[in-house]
């Protein structure tokens, strides 16, 4: 598999996601995406809409980046042409017969791909599956899905399927149920896979067909049947609701603020560095050439956004509490900072309580209320699992707080009840949706929750449809009501729905 | 003859007085109350949760579905928590017309405790009164979004639409009667004697236990702290209005229901300023087509009719949709104190306690 040529369509929202993706192909400017000119045959970077083909280096090297690129594509606007390896799969033809009628490898995370198939080969072994019959049994519903399918054997009239005149050597056209009539020449080599997905397709099962031994054994084998009516779901098999587990642990804070922006600068100088130099050498080889000096590189201006948004990043303390916490407290603060106007204060986890005291004892402090506790799961953590944080308010001084705390799996905090017993009902609750267990709690039971409720439901790995959620098939016709009005709609359209009655 | 065993008894889950499936655990001693549990999660839908997985556009039609009775309020705190983790710039004429809604929110969550406090405690007439205003403000609820409860009134950033026509002049219709109706409202009740039998002195909380146990809103300030979120922490365009924030001292069922009362004429005052002050402009902030958080953490408080609403949110680098999602509901932190409120005191007197904590079992339970 290669990538031969990549393209982007109207309605770029220049969101930068493909640039940060595969930076070797895409270049995000002001309007929008365009595909770089060094990745190009042709050398000129623009949206590439006169689809020139990428370099030969590059079509398989940066298959994965961009196949990555387009399916994270907010938008959907990355285009590109995919191939089944052509330099692979022509020295190896004729290729094996059994698989040669099969469509190449769908890829489904790109929007639109036009890849040529790969040409199977005319010769055809004796033993290479084909349909000999194809036949309706009774109680065809009329569903259309099987001309759709396979429109040149399968034509749907009001009342039944039928299979094509054009198609049969008798040259009726009917259910062929009777006569069970043989396909026309190659027909059912050609037609083999088509014909074989429109009776899995067919809701009710009539499509029988008969061939050769090869042909029968491919089919796919009927699906299990599956008990109707309310059923109890378990979620660990159940594959549509499985949850993603997230890739990071977002705890904000002013170190890991600074070091993102040191290292950002210090990647953005070193391809500053190398663009030069890449021009430097694009100079003396054009020089060399007597060609045209090439343009010399601009540095991109850091983007300005058009926008009423202002992201708020950590920022350092220079609250008055922040300082005086961090002053009291020595080595037992992590970190102060400030964000959004907000402060926060990270300390020790075996020191909360001690903080809390502090901060409500305190003359110069007096956080009366503790308005919020609340946790968080971060299941990639470094060294913790959970960040549990105290939002104390001073009613008296106006200022709110905020005291986080991370703490690994198992480490059980203090409580706070007998500092703050509003904190109880809080505690439970994390209780309840994390399991994070707090020492000395007067009554540590679920809250939300049922006793005896599996698991916990605000961590990563729950799914949001809990585990052993019933779940009722809505769609189930206990009382044919459903099925009535179908049949009576379909009726005053002239459409005979009803299944015919076997002699 | 006369036992002397205590009486275990259950007020709820499905109790006309508990407001919704509240259940309290009562242990009696005759007819008062020795021990007071209250039980609650029969309403837990797992909002924290669903959130997580939604994008931060499409949160908002959960906060509708906790606080029912005020959902424009929890649709403010919830555009006001995501525009400070991004950073966003409301318009001025925006965070006046959400000023405008969220304290008619107020007064229609203030009416709708009104009368179904006052008919939990044996005042039928009152609700009548109270819902015909109520009745007025949800139609105006319903031109401006189209709904009347869960009405998804705004965006991330702004409004979705201005104001429709007309909509001011119904507005102002209803500010030139509302007043007449409060002293209506208060003739049935401020000096009825009845009433004040069952309200004086009944589930009283000094100030310190309420600071103790977190409540906050109306059953604060009706204990002498005059703390308003609107006022400690202005946000939308309180700044800019000119309002009291009324107390009480006797921090009894009695001083809340005067505090609540008053509170619906300085929301009139508000709302009354919010008409004649509208400037104009746009109501929607210029943002880009896909919000994308960085990392982040805010917590961003509101005044809710019930007491503080505060959202905590913790943003992701690159994620559309919020890391966490925690809701801190004023009927949740406020419904700790029942116990408080209620032990030692009469059976009669737990109904009236839990109609004064004016909670709303959407929000307790999430």
């Amino acid at each position: 598999m290669a990538i031969t040529k990549v393209w982007i369509e109207e309605g770029c929202i220049v969101c930068n996601a493909c640039e940060a993706e595969c930076p070797d192909v895409f270049h995000v400017t002001e309007d929008s995406c365009h595909i770089r000119g060094e990745a190009r045959v042709d050398g000129v970077e623009n949206e590439n809409k006169g689809k020139s083909p990428l370099k030969d280096e590059l079509q398989r090297k940066l298959e994965d980046a961009i196949v990555a690129a387009a399916a994270g594509c907010p938008v959907s606007v990355i285009v590109y042409e995919q191939v089944a390896n052509a330099a692979e799969a022509a020295p190896a033809a004729p290729a094996p017969v059994a698989e040669a009628p099969k469509a190449p490898e769908p890829v489904v995370a790109a929007p639109v791909v036009e890849a040529p198939k790969a040409e199977a080969p005319k010769a055809v072994a004796v033993d290479a599956p084909r349909i000999t019959k194809v036949w309706i049994e009774d109680g065809c519903i009329v569903c259309n899905a099987c001309e759709a399918e396979c429109p040149d054997i399968f034509h749907v009239t009001a009342d039944s399927c039928h299979i094509k005149a054009d198609s049969r050597v008798d040259g009726k056209e009917d259910e062929n149920r009777a006569a069970k009539a043989l396909l026309k020449g190659d027909l059912g080599l050609e037609q083999f896979s088509k014909i074989v997905a429109a009776a899995a397709g067919c809701p009710v099962n009539v499509i029988k067909y008969d061939g050769t031994a090869a042909a029968v054994s491919a089919a796919p084998a009927p699906a299990a049947e599956v008990p109707a009516g309310p059923t109890s779901w378990d979620i660990r098999t159940a594959p549509n609701r499985q949850v993603t587990a997230p890739k990071t642990a977002p705890v904000p804070s002013f170190k890991t603020y600074q070091l993102e922006v040191a290292e950002q600068f210090k990647a953005d100088e070193a391809k500053w560095q190398k663009t030069q130099a890449d021009y430097e050498v694009a100079k003396q080889k054009a020089a060399a050439e007597g060609k045209d000096a090439p343009k010399p590189p601009v540095r991109p201006a850091p983007k300005k956004d058009e926008n009423d948004m202002k992201t708020p990043f950590p920022q350092e303390a220079k609250d008055a509490d922040l300082l005086l916490l961090a002053e009291r407290l020595g080595d037992k603060v992590e970190e102060v900072f400030e964000q959004a106007g907000e402060l926060v204060c990270q300390v020790k986890k075996e020191a909360v309580i001690e903080v809390l005291r502090l901060c409500q004892d305190d003359p110069h402090l007096k956080y009366e209320m503790l308005t919020d506790e609340t946790a968080t799961h971060y299941p990639v953590g470094k060294d913790f699992q959970f960040s549990v944080v105290y939002h104390l308010t001073s009613l008296s001084r106006r200022k709110r707080l905020r005291i986080r705390i991370l703490i690994p799996e198992g480490f059980e905090p203090e409580s706070a009840c007998a500092l703050y017993p509003s904190a109880n009902w809080m505690e439970r609750e994390i209780f309840d949706m994390l399991g994070i267990r707090f020492q000395d709690h007067p009554g540590l039971t679920r809250i939300l929750c049922p006793e005896g409720w599996e698991g916990y439901p605000l961590r990563k790995e729950y799914p949001t449809l809990g585990w052993g959620q019933r779940d009722i098939d809505f769609r189930e016709d206990r009382s044919g009501m459903l099925n009535r009005i179908a049949m009576e709609k379909a009726g005053n359209l002239g459409i005979n729905l009803s299944i015919p009655k076997a002699d | 003859m006369f036992k002397n065993e205590e009486m275990e008894i259950n007020l709820g889950p499905q109790h006309p007085s508990t407001h919704g499936v509240l259940r309290v655990k009562l242990r009696l001693d005759g007819e008062t109350v020795t021990h007071c549990e209250p039980i609650i999660g029969y309403l837990h839908r797992g909002v924290e949760k669903i959130c997580e997985d939604k994008t931060f556009f499409q949160g908002q039609v959960w906060t509708d579905r906790m606080d029912y009775v005020a959902a424009i309020s929890n649709n403010l705190g919830w555009a006001e928590s995501i525009e400070k983790l991004f950073g966003i710039e409301v318009p001025r004429r925006a965070r006046y017309i959400r000023t405008m809604l969220t304290e008619l929110n107020r007064i229609s969550s203030h009416l709708l405790w009104l009368g179904t406090h006052a008919l939990d405690i044996g005042a039928m007439t009152v609700f009548l009164y109270a819902f015909r205003e109520r009745e007025q403000i949800l139609d105006l609820f319903e031109a401006f979004c189209g709904a009347r409860l869960t009405t998804t009134a705004f965006r991330i950033g702004g409004l979705r639409e201005d104001l429709p026509p007309g909509f001011l002049k119904q507005a102002q219709a209803f500010q030139d009667r509302f007043l007449a109706c409060v002293d209506e409202y208060e003739t049935l009740l401020t000096e009825n004697r009845i009433w004040k039998k069952r309200t004086v002195g009944v589930a009283p909380i000094s100030a310190e236990d309420c600071i103790a146990y977190g409540v906050t809103g109306p059953v604060l300030r009706a204990a002498g702290v005059a703390f308003d979120i609107r006022k400690a922490f202005p946000y939308a365009a309180y700044d800019e209005m000119e309002f009291d924030v009324p107390t009480a001292t006797a921090a009894d069922t009695y001083a809340r229901y005067q505090v609540r009362v008053e509170e619906m004429r300085q929301s009139h005052r508000i709302v009354q300023q919010c008409i004649d002050k509208l400037p104009e402009g746009p109501v929607m902030a210029k943002l880009p087509k896909v919000l994308k958080s960085e990392v982040g953490e805010v917590y961003h408080a509101i005044e809710a009719p019930k007491g503080e609403l505060g959202y905590y949110l913790v943003g992701e680098k690159g994620s559309g949709n919020p890391y966490r999602f925690h809701v801190r509901a004023p009927s949740f932190v406020n419904l700790q104190a029942l116990p408080k409120m209620t032990e030692g005191k009469l059976l009669a007197d737990v109904i009236a306690a839990i109609g004064t904590l004016d909670v709303v079992l959407g929000e307790v339970d999430r």
